[in-house]
């Protein structure tokens, strides 16, 4: 199975401080993979990394084949558009737009015409469970609905790998378990890669592969 | 480009913030428009008492007293100016058109009266007081022995259009009044006859001849029309031409003679318009650089997501352009409500006792006239053009912060803080 994401002796700092160290790490397109670790550990740091979102001091990471240092800011974005979903631990969404605008949103600047992209967020509704709510404010949701529109728009983009930073830690045990069956389903519907950062050992459990983060050092 | 579904969202359901930005660039727009239409306003009031006459300046001499109050006299401030000189000041670079006339105080046994002369066939000066006929008919060039009276002074005689009336031995007919005070209390008389003939009656007069040596082409109240940039120029040169003893009334003159508040605010209004749009670029900044920090961890999801940099720029924008358009718009209503209500205020602009002679030992003779004169308001397109750069300078500040703040993001730290 070919590497979706390859990451060659990365490291970050922040004012002199090593965040992330020496993190070499090779992951196959359709896999699960727990980024487990203490708080301040450097997972979220190490996510970012591997997502384009924070340029590493040093290594180099390679997402579908493409190093990402030499990529300008924009053609990250584009590279993040094209190829990558996210869903954060504080949900993120735009607080004004409904449901429905809140899961096409990665789609406005894309050309997608209007129609087809309120059909595709439409759909994703209808696969975690919302298509009813689709009107609603983010502020009219619970937190277990807020996280599944925002699995919906990290997948409107039908991204090759979705990164979860602690996707369940802001909601009940129920509610996140539920997440978690949305998202280790995706991965066996749609053979798409998840890499989450967490706390749950339960999640970790049943990831295909479990990594550890202490002090900025990955281990397997 | 924008998303209009995203922009009309962010506007309505931020109410608030919407609310604050367009208040704070309708204020600015507003302030700057209104102090920009009172400038004008009181720029047109200042011209009005000239303007009555058809002119935008009058040109006059300082002389002796009259040594005695009896008879036709000269008052100290319409001393004579020689033909000669009426044609250099015509010939002065700026100088449109020019009318000239003779003025004089006449202390018959009965009565005081003014006597203005003047050539009935002139485009300014009293000639204009045919507009303001009350009955009979106005003087017209080549009469000679009739004369038109002030409407008041004959009332207060009981002289009307057909009468015959006796001015220093010299017998006239009254063809016709004219009502002054609906013209303009500038430069008024009680009665009104040909230039030459009061010439004549001045120069075979005791009174004047004592004091003035007076030529046959003497006049001592001129009426300019001068182009309007060149004013400053044509009053140097008169003074230049004729001496220290000319007296120039133009527009700054009653600029001067109001003070206080008034000419303050024409004088500063400039600047109190562009102080006022410095003010709302400052707080206008300030409100930006708030709604970016509230916006932060959405502009870094944004940007995650895959929106490039000219993406939220553009959509920045367009939330501050039509915040922008829409308190300019609001501006510019608030103006035109501003410019109505002003309308409807009058200013006492006080008059030269220089430009309406008229001897101190009379009673009311001391007294400051005033020329009441309706604010007007012009909307010029001009200054709507202006304002609405001003808004969109506003929305340009607002957007370059937007652009900085865009630029310097870092979504993985927003998003870490959010």
């Amino acid at each position: 199975m070919p590497e979706i994401l390859i990451a060659k002796e990365l490291r970050k700092s922040f004012d002199g401080l090593e965040i992330v160290r020496n993190a070499s790490l090779q992951l196959p397109a359709g896999k699960t993979v727990a980024l487990l670790g203490p708080s301040g550990s450097g997972k979220s740091t190490l996510l970012s990394l591997l997502a384009g979102l924070e340029r590493p001091t040093r290594g180099e990471v390679y997402l579908d084949g493409q190093a990402l240092s030499p990529l300008s800011e924009d053609e990250l974005c584009l590279l993040r558009r094209e190829k990558v979903g996210f869903v954060f631990q504080a949900f993120h969404l735009i607080p004004t737009l409904s449901a429905l605008e809140n899961v096409a949103f990665p789609l406005y600047p894309t050309g997608v015409p209007k129609k087809e992209r309120q059909q595709r967020a439409l759909d994703l509704l209808q696969k975690v469970g919302l298509a009813a709510r689709k009107d609603h404010l983010p502020a009219k949701l619970s937190g277990g609905e807020r996280q599944r529109v925002a699995i919906a728009r990290a997948l409107v983009n039908r991204p090759r790998v979705l990164f979860c930073d602690e996707p369940t830690g802001n909601l009940d045990s129920q509610t996140g378990g539920e997440i978690l069956d949305m998202l280790f389903g995706l991965n066996l519907e749609q053979a798409m890669t998840l890499l989450m950062v967490t706390h749950d050992q339960e999640l970790a459990a049943r990831a295909d592969e479990t990594w550890f983060v202490r002090d900025g050092e990955v281990s397997k | 480009m924008p998303q209009w579904l995203y922009v009309w969202s962010e506007l309505l359901l931020r109410r608030r913030r919407t609310w604050v930005n367009v208040s704070l660039i309708a204020l600015a727009v507003g302030f700057f428009l209104v102090l920009t239409l009172l400038s004008g306003a009181f720029q047109a009031a200042f011209r009005a008492p000239l303007n009555d006459v058809g002119a935008n300046l009058t040109l006059q001499r300082a002389g002796d007293v009259p040594q005695e109050m009896k008879g036709p006299v000269l008052p100290c401030s319409l001393a004579p100016i020689s033909g000669n000189e009426v044609k250099a000041v015509k010939r002065l670079p700026g100088v449109i058109s020019l009318s000239s006339a003779f003025l004089f105080w006449d202390f018959a046994p009965d009565t005081f009266r003014i006597v203005a002369g003047f050539d009935p066939g002139e485009a300014s000066g009293f000639a204009l007081l045919g507009k303001v006929l009350a009955q009979g008919r106005f003087l017209r060039p080549g009469d000679r022995g009739q004369v038109v009276l002030e409407k008041a002074y004959a009332g207060e005689r009981g002289l009307k259009p057909g009468d015959r009336l006796v001015v220093h031995g010299s017998n006239f007919e009254v063809v016709g009044l004219v009502d002054a005070s609906r013209l303009s209390q500038l430069a008024t008389a009680q009665l009104y006859m040909p230039l030459a003939e009061a010439r004549a009656l001045a120069a075979a007069t005791p009174g004047v001849t004592a004091v003035h040596r007076l030529g046959r082409a003497d006049v001592n109240l001129i009426f300019l029309s001068v182009v309007r940039d060149k004013i400053p120029q044509v009053s140097q040169a008169i003074k230049a031409l004729l001496g220290n003893k000319v007296t120039v009334t133009g527009p700054e003159s009653f600029q001067r003679a109001i003070g206080g508040l008034l000419a303050a605010t024409d004088r500063f209004g400039l600047v109190a318009a562009v102080l006022s749009l410095l003010a709302a670029a400052l707080l206008v900044m300030r409100t930006t650089a708030a709604n970016l920090r509230e916006r932060k961890a959405e502009v870094a999801v944004m940007k995650a997501v895959g929106w490039t940099r000219s993406d939220i720029v553009w959509q920045l924008s367009a939330e501050t352009l039509v915040q922008t358009l829409a308190g300019g718009l609001a501006g510019m209503l608030a103006s035109l409500a501003g410019a109505w209500l002003a309308s409807w205020i009058t200013i006492p602009i006080p008059l030269p006792w220089d430009l309406s002679p008229r001897p101190h030992f009379l009673p009311g003779g001391g007294e400051q006239l005033f020329r009441e004169v309706p604010l007007q308001p012009v909307l010029d397109p001009t200054y709507f053009a202006l304002a609405l750069a001003a808004a969109l300078f506003l929305g340009g500040v607002a957007a370059w912060m937007a652009v900085r703040a865009v630029a310097r993001l870092k979504p993985s730290e927003a998003l870490r803080h959010a």
